[in-house]
């Protein structure tokens, strides 16, 4: 089974969301100001005559604003306060770019003119048929079963991840056509002319057309997606039930930390190309650590289940069909470091070791003395339930020894709920609430374990619930819903200025790189091994491996240079393209675990998506509002 | 004049009309009757390639331009979600790339490999192991069907008939054996192969467990038939994976129920019926296999319910019959080891990446392979196999000739020999001694010679039965019957030169010696502890009470038996080139005989393999004197064991003096 949640990029947090706020600023601000002075020189100078004879107060307040922020974005980088810096300037831009729109927003904007044109564009949506591609998805769901490969625990994975991969390009077809062709063709047509010399302002228009191909694309999303839950749910194997046929709630830890490995955040590395996960054995340690525990858990009377998804890596052939690796599970206090935890553990174990067989040669001796066996067995088991309960109050600490780890295999480890009364719940000087100290033990019958442990940050969470599988397959689709909202809004602004062929291409092609995003970033990091693209180039033609060091000449000392600045415009130029993949949530559906409402739909995904459609908004305003189209105002 | 324009028009409209109909009609008639004859003649059609997949097909069409990019993005993408583990993902995407690029031997092969070998290293459990070895393998053999080409191919008929690709058949064959066959966990691997091909009516564990007062237990008639019918199954649980009790051989077979299979779902049981699970599509099936071929031919059958009713089916023989169906597209032997240049290159393929005499001789190693590992797992002849303590009552099984390793040795030594006259390399001269030398085929067709005469059977199976003994610890009754085996044993080497000079008879031959000396030290431990005590006296004067003065730990490393040369070591054989050894042979013992007189002109049994022998402690002060087992042989062996060779005899040995 291989039910395993895999987070290479980890959702946003409540926590982060006023740095993201602070960077959405800046870089919306910077292409403000970018934007504003390509865009204000280009009018000022086909405009001259007109801004000789008058200049507007918001334009001279625009002009300042715009020259202020690029002072202080050119002055504020590097300087010592430049996070503030560059937020000022990025307000500043954003005011700058906004001075026309909001007044409008509050005067001249009426949502009744807003919705008649969604009608408008729903009814044309509806008679041009567009929509029929939906019907496409009648083709997967009627021969999916013959191409679609799968073993039985596999199959709701599968076939998630079918009816996304299907779902998904049908979707964002429609959208980029409705959104593409329509602006433009109405131009064309001149029947923009008929709704223009009525009292509508030109962007009432864009956020109708966007308004209304949303609904039509939300209801046609809306009807396929309850097809696809019933061809889904309409028999689903039980291994697959078992497996992925659910929603688990996860509470994660904070932090994945290792002991004994030289790096903190890093446990050995077996030479996998995918190092998602660390690997630990001997003496090593993997620490979770959960800075809050859910407030529930206190009252929590039945034990609390943990799971875990490991992967093994094996040191050595075995010569017998061995499966699994022996490892121990240590619930501490946070507040303790490792030796310290270790030290508690020993004694814990000591003591209980000694209490316990007290407890045992007392039943053996009421035994013997001829009590009645059932009696006695429930008082040793009373007694030994309170020896455990009693180790816990005193040390803090619960540890489950000798637990088989099956590589890739969902398992559940399950702690005491007296523990969670005990431990705390919140975060004392600034130590986590509880760790959970994970370690390898030795194989039975040889010197040493038989592999090594590989982990990652989400393949050990609390279990808080588990949640119908229905509910987490519609909240995955709103994901990509979210995405289909995006290539739609990129469509639409578009075609303020270009013609319809030229918008879908452009809609695509921004969405497109959007996909490859984060290659991208990996390549901007300069993380990627080679080097950039000139080092990388250079390493091509001279044949160098890419682990190999390069000498050090003039020539690697400029390539290294040209390269950084490539970095440092790729950068930039990444703050204008999308990061589709977060809104692609199938993993979490397809593997059974339940997508948060607040944290990964509302906050990872909405908010992502509507910061990201704003500039694309404003862009699309001004390239309205300057097309030579009769204006009312 | 309007009327004479609109008659114009009209006729002409008639005419083209008439002229597109007439095209129409002689385009027609010319692809039925002409076009398309000469399509099947030609096999220009796309089935004349193989199987037609229509999904693929559309697919191709619709993509146009953009199916290289397609197929490269989905590339990258199924390498990237191999290192991932995305194993679920990673076979849609495989399916689909295969699908892209049907007519590219290349992703089959690869991707099949990436699946059967590089994916199922990775699980953990031997069952998912075996999932990614038969998904690998079921991809390969759609694309061999995609490939197959004219399945008549070879038949009389004047039309051009396009062959399979023999690599991509050979590659089958292969990766059977390479990850079934010989794989880290061959036996667990084999043994659910086993299941594969057995009804899952037969193996369902609900029918062989019952509930009677004393609880949940295995029917034992049940399980006796099942027994009866599986008895390489069985006997490889018991004795190779460990399954000591019915339990838990029961216990394997239900954890195992739902593997892929050559049979389709199980159906719900009616009351005191049994049941009968039909057989899937032969494309359908696991293991896969190719196109049924007349019986004579001892071929894997996938439409008959039990693979082989002349041999035991198992992953050797399934890969050999994979071997067998490689060698149709090759274009026909012509007794030289290299091809004829000239051979008709629309009717016949041959293999790109490996010499063809090479990929000829695999048929014959295959079956060579089935026939040892009969023998590894103790079938040797009509014996079978007596179950004594998994039944209620002592049952002999797997008595069917089927199951006698004898007459799998005679078929792959005849198969050699067959290669051989085929190719050439049953004579003499420098292109053939090169063929013979890579195909190893004198060592090969020496070995199945060898192995297939009733002493080395006897041999082997009193070795078998003697190391399961001395597993069991049963000392004295394995003694017994390596004492027995040695002297077959020997005989056999000495009659076959060949397969005395192979390096890996000779260590696996010195290997069980050294399991006698180790059995025969354990048996007469007193006697030898007392012998070297004695002769350590003996060495030093005055003879000091060594029984009384030693500790027991010191009086046992006196006796230095491990060190001691087994009598396979002490003999010494006169170096005659082997070809000629036999003649030499003979004439050395006519001679003899002669020399003796008329009363001993009739030969002793076994008197002429044994002529040009000597059995020595010390090396014949004559060089042409060589010893059966040379030291770098002995040498490995002890390296395996953590041991050297003992330097007085490595000094006292000829070879070492060199």
């Amino acid at each position: 089974m291989f039910a395993a949640l895999i987070l290479e990029r980890e959702p946003a947090r409540w926590s982060d969301f006023p740095l993201s706020l602070q960077m959405w600023i800046q870089n919306a601000g910077a292409v403000a100001t970018l934007g504003l002075i390509v865009g204000g020189l280009a009018y000022i100078v086909s405009h001259w005559n007109l801004v000789r004879r008058s200049f507007p107060l918001s334009m001279k307040v625009s002009i300042g604003l715009t020259i202020f922020a690029a002072c202080v974005y050119l002055v504020g980088i590097g300087a010592r306060w430049h996070d503030r810096i560059l937020t000022a300037a990025g307000v500043a831009a954003l005011l700058a770019v906004t001075l026309q729109i909001i007044p409008l927003i509050f005067t001249r904007f009426r949502w009744a003119r807003i919705w008649a044109i969604a009608r408008l564009s729903i009814k044309e949506a509806v008679r041009s048929r567009v929509i029929l591609i939906f019907t496409g998805m009648a083709g997967i769901f009627l021969f999916a079963d013959w191409f679609v490969p799968y073993r039985p625990e596999d199959q709701v994975r599968n076939y998630v991840r079918v009816i996304y991969w299907s779902m998904t390009p049908l979707f964002l077809m429609t959208a980029a056509l409705l959104g593409a062709f329509n602006i433009p063709n109405d131009i064309r047509n001149q029947s923009i002319h008929t709704i223009v010399t009525k009292p509508v302002e030109k962007f009432e228009i864009v956020l109708g057309r966007f308004l209304g191909y949303g609904v039509v694309l939300t209801l046609g999303l809306a009807v396929l997606s309850l097809a696809s839950l019933l061809y889904m749910i309409r028999g689903v194997h039980p291994d697959a039930q078992r497996e992925s046929y659910t929603a688990r709630v996860p509470v994660f830890g904070d932090e994945l930390s290792f002991w004994g490995t030289k790096e903190r955040t890093k446990g050995q590395n077996v030479g996998r190309v995918w190092d998602y996960r660390s690997y630990i054995t001997g003496t090593q340690y993997a620490i979770w650590g959960f800075n809050e525990l859910p407030g529930w858990l206190a009252q929590r009377t039945e034990p609390v289940p943990f799971e875990l998804t490991f992967d093994i890596f094996r040191l050595r052939k075995s010569d017998k069909d061995r499966e699994g690796l022996y490892c121990n599970f240590a619930f501490i206090d946070g507040l303790l470091s490792v030796p310290e935890a270790e030290a508690v553990l020993r004694s814990m174990r000591d003591e209980e070791r000694k209490k316990k067989e007290a407890v045992y040669e007392t039943a053996t001796e009421k035994r013997g003395k001829g009590e009645d066996s059932k009696t006695v067995a429930e008082w040793e088991k009373a007694a030994l339930a309170k020896v455990d309960a009693d180790q816990i109050r005193k040390y803090k600490a619960y540890e489950v020894r000798d637990f088989k780890v099956v590589d890739y295999e969902t398992q559940r480890v399950q702690a005491p709920p007296l523990l969670f009364s005990v431990v705390g719940q919140t975060p004392r000087q600034g130590a986590p609430a509880l760790n959970v100290l994970v370690s390898v033990e030795r194989t039975p019958g040889e010197r040493e374990a038989n592999g090594m442990l590989g982990v990652a940050k989400f393949d050990f969470y609390l279990l808080a619930a588990e949640r119908p599988f229905w509910l987490n397959f519609l909240k995955g689709l709103i994901g990509m819903w979210c995405s289909i909202m995006l290539m739609l809004g990129l469509a639409v602004a578009c075609s303020t200025y270009f013609n319809g062929v030229i918008s879908l291409l452009c809609a695509i092609f921004i969405f497109f790189l959007g996909l490859f995003g984060d290659f991208m970033r990996f390549i901007a990091s300069g993380l990627a091994p080679g080097g950039g693209p000139l080092e990388a180039a250079q390493r091509l033609f001279s044949h160098a491996p890419e682990a190999a060091p390069l000498d050090n000449t003039p020539m690697l000392t400029v390539v290294k240079g040209l390269d950084s600045v490539f970095q440092w415009v790729l950068q930039r130029f990444l703050t204008v393209v999308p990061d589709i993949n977060r809104f692609y949530l199938d993993n979490y559906v397809g593997n059974g675990f339940d997508i948060s409402w607040g944290q990964v739909l509302f906050l990872d995904n909405f908010i992502y998506l509507v910061a990201y459609l704003v500039p694309w908004a404003i862009l699309a305003y001004y390239l309205m509002q300057y097309r030579e189209i009769a204006n009312p105002s | 004049m309007a009327g004479s324009f609109q008659q114009k028009a009209q006729l002409r409209k008639i005419t083209y009309a008439a002229l597109i109909l007439a095209l129409f009609t002689v385009s027609y008639l010319l692809r039925k009757h002409v076009i398309e004859n000469q399509a099947y003649v030609l096999q220009l059609r796309e089935s004349a390639r193989g199987e037609v997949n229509l999904a693929s097909s559309a697919v191709r069409l619709l993509l146009t331009g953009s199916r290289g990019l397609a197929a490269t993005v989905l590339w990258n993408q199924a390498l990237d979600l191999r290192e991932r583990h995305k194993w679920n993902e990673l076979e849609l995407v495989v399916n689909s790339i295969t699908q892209l690029q049907p007519y590219f031997v290349s992703p089959w092969v690869f991707q099949s490999w990436n699946l059967a070998f590089n994916v199922s290293v990775e699980c953990e459990r031997p069952r998912d192991k075996y999932y990614y070895i038969a998904t690998g393998l079921k991809l390969l053999s759609e694309g061999e069907r995609r490939h197959r080409g004219d399945d008549e191919a070879g038949t009389a008929s004047k039309r051009i008939q396009f062959p399979g690709n023999p690599e991509m058949r050979f590659y089958l064959g292969f990766f059977y054996l390479r990850k079934i066959g010989f794989s880290d966990e061959n036996n667990t691997m084999r043994s659910l192969f086993d299941l594969s091909c057995i009804d899952p009516a037969e193996r369902d564990a609900a029918r062989l467990f019952e509930t009677s007062e004393r609880g949940r237990g295995v029917n034992k008639q049940r399980f006796a038939r099942f027994c009866e019918s599986n008895p390489r199954l069985v006997r490889r649980l018991r004795e190779q994976l460990g399954f000591d009790t019915p339990e838990q051989i029961v216990a394997f077979l239900d954890a195992n129920s739902t593997i892929p299979s050559r049979f389709e779902e199980m159906q719900p049981s009616v009351a005191g019926e049994e049941r009968v699970t039909p057989l899937k599509d032969m494309r359908q099936q696991w293991p896969v296999l190719p196109p049924p071929r007349p019986s004579e031919l001892l071929w894997a059958n996938a439409k008959e319910r039990t693979l082989s009713n002349a041999e035991a089916a198992d992953v050797f023989m399934t890969a050999r019959t994979w071997f067998d169906y490689s060698q149709e597209p090759l274009p026909p032997p012509t007794g030289k080891p290299r091809i004829d240049p000239t051979y008709d290159r629309i009717r016949y393929r041959v293999p790109n990446n490996m010499a063809t005499t090479i990929f000829r001789s695999y048929p014959a190693r295959s079956q060579a392979y089935v026939a040892e590992n009969l023998e590894k797992e103790g079938w040797f002849d009509e014996d079978g196999w007596l179950i004594t303590d998994l039944l209620d009552q002592e049952t002999r099984v797997g008595t069917d000739k089927k199951y006698h390793a004898g007459p799998a040795w005679n078929r792959a030594a005849e198969r050699y020999r067959r290669f051989g006259v085929d190719n050439g390399l049953d004579k003499a001269g420098t292109e053939t001694d090169v063929s013979r030398q890579y195909t190893n085929y004198d060592n090969f067709v020496s070995q199945c010679s060898a192995e297939g005469t009733p002493q080395a059977i006897f041999a082997r199976k009193l070795l078998y039965l003697g190391e399961r003994k001395r597993l069991e610890g049963a000392i004295p009754e394995a003694r017994a019957l390596f004492d027995r085996a040695m002297p077959f044993w020997l005989d056999v080497m000495l009659s076959h030169p060949h397969f005395r000079n192979d390096t890996n008879n000779l260590e696996e031959i010195y290997e069980y010696q050294r399991k006698h000396n180790g059995v025969f030290r354990d048996d007469q431990a007193g006697l030898l502890r007392r012998i070297s005590l004695g002769l350590n006296q003996m060495a030093i004067w005055p003879h000091p009470p060594l029984d009384d003065l030693l500790q027991p730990n010191q009086k046992n490393r006196r006796i230095a038996i491990s060190w001691l040369r087994s009598p396979f070591e002490a003999t010494y054989v006169y170096e005659v080139p082997p070809r000629e050894e036999e003649a030499v042979k003979r004439s050395v013992c006519a001679w003899l005989q002669a020399a003796k007189g008329p009363a001993a002109m009739l030969p002793i049994p076994g008197e002429q393999s044994r002529m040009l022998t000597v059995y020595s402690l010390l090396p014949p002060a004559n060089s042409s004197w060589r010893p059966m087992i040379p030291d770098n042989v002995i040498i490995n062996v002890l390296s395996r064991y953590g041991m050297t060779l003992p330097t007085p005899a490595a000094a006292a040995s000829p070879t070492s003096k060199k």
